[in-house]
């Protein structure tokens, strides 16, 4: 039973061996850093696709032939428009846009300024900025506009069509917040010019979107398409979140995987150093026993001591790792997700962690740390005090 | 006060290197009596002190302090047996060296629940009693022989035992310091203190601070 | 590969209770030696060294005990998790049904959970009457230790063996009215098990406070029984202000700022540390009087809970559901 100022004490002889206890300190507060941020960043970006996906409607229709995605066309809607429970039939004018300079794809996303789009921060967008809908603007994405500012493009910007003809468009950049969950290497443009950039004619769309108010209805709804379309590839928004999770689990863990390897050789190496620091502790417990130490208060002694270290490193590492990700932005760290695509930069990740994610890291850091030392805290607290005497 | 019958102790008893520390031991010792332990190294001084102290455990007999035989306590009784009723003091002093000397001898009280203005009546007193003061901030490595002695002899009076055990505690102080340590216990005997000393040291049996002296020998009482 | 087994969360839980078990067995084996060995009127050397090892493998089980405190609650959350990527599942009672080793799981954790509160009772006890009772708080472990080998092992079993191709029943079709799963016991309505419920909690409250050791265990054991019906019939509907949701899941989500957590806490531990005392007279023939105290405190909890939820929503609406 630990008194008053049983703690006080156990702190001043932890700070008398500071540097002893400093390495071990540094070695988990990296390893628990290093966690903390990857899963800071994994679920940021988990969080962002997952507001992007509920804010598209329930079914995604794609036209699938010989196995390779092909445009749609009226012809091709027209049977939609006649399906019960769809209140909506949104299609979408999207591809890529291949910049030669750079050496690298845009993604262009048609959007009308007069008609419903996919997505509700798109029509947000065009209700607030109608004013601006003209043929002749680029709407880019921060890792779009860095990329074209390399190149010098800063107001103004040369595009080709796919029948190669020249279109001089004014740049502007997307300040939203809401246009970074979409992805930084986005173009949004009039929808007749990205026709014209992606070598779609009027009436011929990239794939199309169904909105079903009823989601009990959904799984009827897939079952007739595919009697319409037996190609098509149709994804329901469940199927969508369901991915992303499944995707997000799966790189994580991987990565958490690889780093229990690391975590299990920390361990091992904690237990070691631990006991062979023995040897320099032993007098020191031993005149605790001699003077009327049990060995329960020395146990209860090094654990704290021990917990202590494991705290503040998972408490600093948390303090570290919050800044890092969501006020640095993560340099380098990000690419291990995003990839050395410069236009994927990600300049700000959403805070978006649970108190789950802090027990996953207590259970995988503090855990183990603690499980590490207790057998050579008990070896060091049964010591014999007549040890003292020789 | 303390009754000894049949105290053995071997040690790896059963194995190719056993040995026989102690064997039949047979004393007593009344309140406020202070005996002398006299012997060569290896006669069983130091192994019949730490019996008597609860430091550790005998083969076979009994130790009674106070009609209570702490030979088959559990650790936790024993350590608190040691933690309120010995005071011992150790030859080469035992302080933890980066420590200040208040912190040292506070140690025994750490695990007391007692008041902190408890704790520091009873660290006032102590420092008293082995006539030390002004020395609180000072780490244990820095103090001289002679102050590191009465630190240890404050921090083994801090809980105000009944017991005073130590293991030749003037074999590191010159003459001046070993006649202050018999002053000292020459005061603590006066308080009614059982004392008991284990030293080759023959200041000791030449003052009038020893009621007794026993001469060990092979781990048997000789005289 | 299963891919739920690349989860974050059953990473972490399946890393950890290793770990425990690993702890756990050594303890174990240690735990043999010391049974087999001890006799605390010897003066042997070998004695000694039991009592030095008996330190180590209590303070294993001590720490064991704990985190599985931490773990139980972290299950239900990552088994709740899981409902985004199991097709069908809503909550964690879908995912819980994926397979046979769900509902088992749950069980065993919550005997070993009750088990432990036992032996931590008993090591007190033990430590404050020079080991007297060391061998039959060792038997308690060796039980324990059975269990903790099924769970590791189920668990296992049950997150390999969760299909992400086959969907599994919500809450609704779990524990819906068509359900034989969801029927009260006794054939009762909600306000007749709300007024036993109540009943059943004076009863209790009376027998803890005049520490009858049989009666509290008798009571704790129906309190548990009963609750657990209440908890999902009666209270459940007020924390989701929906008559027809019934679901021990939903409640620990987040929307609903995890009460769930609370509500199943305090009537599992209520429960525990009531039927405690009659355990560990059997035991070890002692008593522990906290253990009275500590399961007034958390049967008052889950009282006080309760009321806030049943009656905030008819002070609010001014209907009941």
């Amino acid at each position: 039973m630990t008194t008053k100022a049983f703690y006080p004490y156990a702190f001043l002889l932890l700070r008398k061996d500071a540097s002893r206890h400093a390495v071990t300190f540094l070695l988990f507060f990296v390893i628990v850093f290093l966690l903390f941020s990857v899963l800071f960043i994994s679920t940021s970006l988990q969080h962002d696709q997952l507001a992007i996906a509920q804010n598209e409607p329930e079914i995604l229709v794609e036209n699938y032939k010989g196995g390779k995605k092909s445009d749609i066309d009226d012809f091709f809607m027209q049977p939609l428009y006649g399906l019960k429970g769809v209140e909506k039939i949104i299609p979408r004018v999207n591809g890529k846009y291949y910049f030669e300079q750079a050496g690298v794809y845009f993604t262009v996303i048609g959007i009308d300024f007069f008609a419903p789009n996919f997505n509700e921060y798109i029509n947000q967008f065009t209700k607030q900025k109608i004013n601006l809908a003209s043929k002749d603007l680029f709407f880019v994405g921060s890792g779009v506009k860095k990329s074209l500012e390399h190149f010098y493009y800063k107001n103004n910007f040369t595009v080709y069509t796919q029948k190669g003809e020249a279109k001089r468009v004014k740049i502007v950049p997307l300040e939203d917040k809401e246009f970074r969950l979409l992805g930084n290497n986005l173009i949004l443009c009039d929808i007749s010019l990205a026709r014209e950039l992606l070598a779609l004619e009027t009436f011929e769309y990239s794939d199309v979107y169904l909105s079903v108010p009823n989601e009990a209805e959904i799984p009827n709804l897939v079952a007739h398409i595919r009697t319409l379309h037996p190609t098509a590839k149709i994804t329901t928004k469940e199927e969508k979140i369901s991915k992303i999770h499944t995707l997000y689990d799966t790189k994580g863990g991987i990565f958490l995987s690889l780093f229990i390897v690391v975590l299990l050789s920390f361990m091992i190496l904690l237990y070691q150093k631990t006991l062979f620091s023995f040897a320099s502790e032993k007098k020191e417990i031993g005149i605790l026993r001699a003077v009327g130490w049990k060995i329960t208060d020395i146990i209860t002694l090094k654990i704290i001591q021990n917990l202590f270290i494991a705290l503040s490193g998972y408490f600093s590492a948390l303090l570290c790792a919050y800044l890092f990700v969501f006020k640095l932005g993560a340099p380098l760290l990000q690419n291990i997700f995003v990839g050395s695509d410069k236009t994927l930069f990600i300049p700000h990740f959403t805070p978006s962690f649970g108190v789950g994610e802090l027990v996953i890291v207590f259970l995988v850091g503090v855990v183990p740390f603690v499980a590490s030392v207790l057998f050579p805290v008990w070896k060091l607290s049964v010591i014999d005090p007549t040890e003292v005497m020789k | 006060m303390i009754t000894v019958t049949n105290l053995d102790k071997v040690h790896n008893a059963g194995q190719k290197n056993e040995f026989i520390a102690l064997s039949g031991i047979n004393f007593t010792a009344a309140n406020g009596e202070c005996v002398i332990l006299k012997g060569v190294s290896g006669s069983g001084k130091s192994t019949l002190l730490s019996l008597v102290g609860g430091m550790s455990k005998p083969t076979h007999g009994s130790v009674r302090i106070e009609g209570h035989n702490i030979a088959k306590l559990p650790d936790d009784k024993l350590s608190h047996f040691r933690l309120t009723t010995v005071g011992f003091i150790f030859q080469s002093f035992n302080l933890i060296d980066d420590l200040s000397f208040r912190d040292n001898v506070l140690t025994p009280t750490i695990c007391l629940n007692i008041s902190d203005k408890e704790r520091e009546k009873r660290f006032l007193k102590a420092c008293e009693l082995a006539n030390i003061s002004s020395k609180e901030s000072t780490l244990a490595k820095d103090l001289s022989g002679g102050e590191k002695q009465r630190c240890a002899i404050a921090r083994a009076l801090i809980n105000n035992p009944s017991l005073i055990i130590a293991d030749e505690p003037t074999a590191n102080l010159d003459k001046d310091n070993t006649l202050y340590f018999i002053e000292t216990m020459k005061k603590l005997k006066k308080l009614g203190k059982t004392i008991l000393i284990a030293t080759h040291d023959e200041i000791f049996e030449q003052s009038t601070l020893a009621d007794r002296v026993i001469k060990l020998q092979y781990g048997h009482i000789v005289s | 590969m299963n891919t739920v087994l690349l989860s974050n969360g059953v990473i972490a839980l399946l890393f950890t209770e290793t770990i425990l078990y690993v702890l756990a067995f050594v303890a174990f084996v240690w735990g043999l030696k010391i049974y087999k060995n001890w006799n605390f009127e010897s003066l042997a050397s070998s004695q000694y060294l039991l009592e030095k090892k008996n330190y180590f493998t209590t303070t294993v089980i001590v720490f064991i005990l704990g985190i599985k405190f931490v773990l139980l609650p972290l299950f239900a959350h990552i088994v709740d998790g899981l409902s985004d990527v199991v097709p069908g599942a809503m909550c964690g009672a879908g995912v819980i049904s994926a397979n046979d080793y769900g509902m088992p799981i749950f069980i065993i954790k919550l005997v070993v959970l009750f088990l432990g509160v036992c032996w931590s009772i008993a090591n007190t006890i033990d430590l404050q009457n020079n080991y007297a009772y060391t061998k039959r708080k060792y038997e308690l472990f060796f039980g324990i230790f059975i269990l903790l080998t099924l769970e590791f092992l189920l668990q296992g079993l049950y997150f390999t063996h969760i299909s992400l191709e086959s969907p599994v029943m919500c809450c609704s079709i779990i524990y819906g009215a068509s359900n034989s799963g969801s029927t009260l016991p006794l054939s009762l309505s909600p306000s007749t098990l709300s007024v036993a419920f109540g009943i059943l909690f004076i009863m209790l409250f009376i027998a803890l406070i005049n520490k009858t050791k049989t009666l509290s265990f008798m009571l704790g054991a129906l309190f548990l029984y009963f609750g657990y019906y209440f908890v999902l019939h009666v209270v459940g509907i007020y924390v989701y202000e929906l008559p027809t949701h019934i679901c021990p899941f939903c409640m620990l989500q987040r929307e609903y700022f995890y009460v769930g957590y609370l509500l199943w806490g305090s009537l599992f531990l209520g429960s525990f540390f009531s039927m405690a005392p009659l355990v560990l007279e059997g035991l070890i023939h002692q008593e522990s009087k906290q253990s009275f105290t500590v399961a007034i405190f958390f049967n008052l909890l889950l009282a006080i809970i309760a009321l806030y939820f049943v009656v905030g929503f008819y002070l609010k609406n001014g209907v009941w559901l």
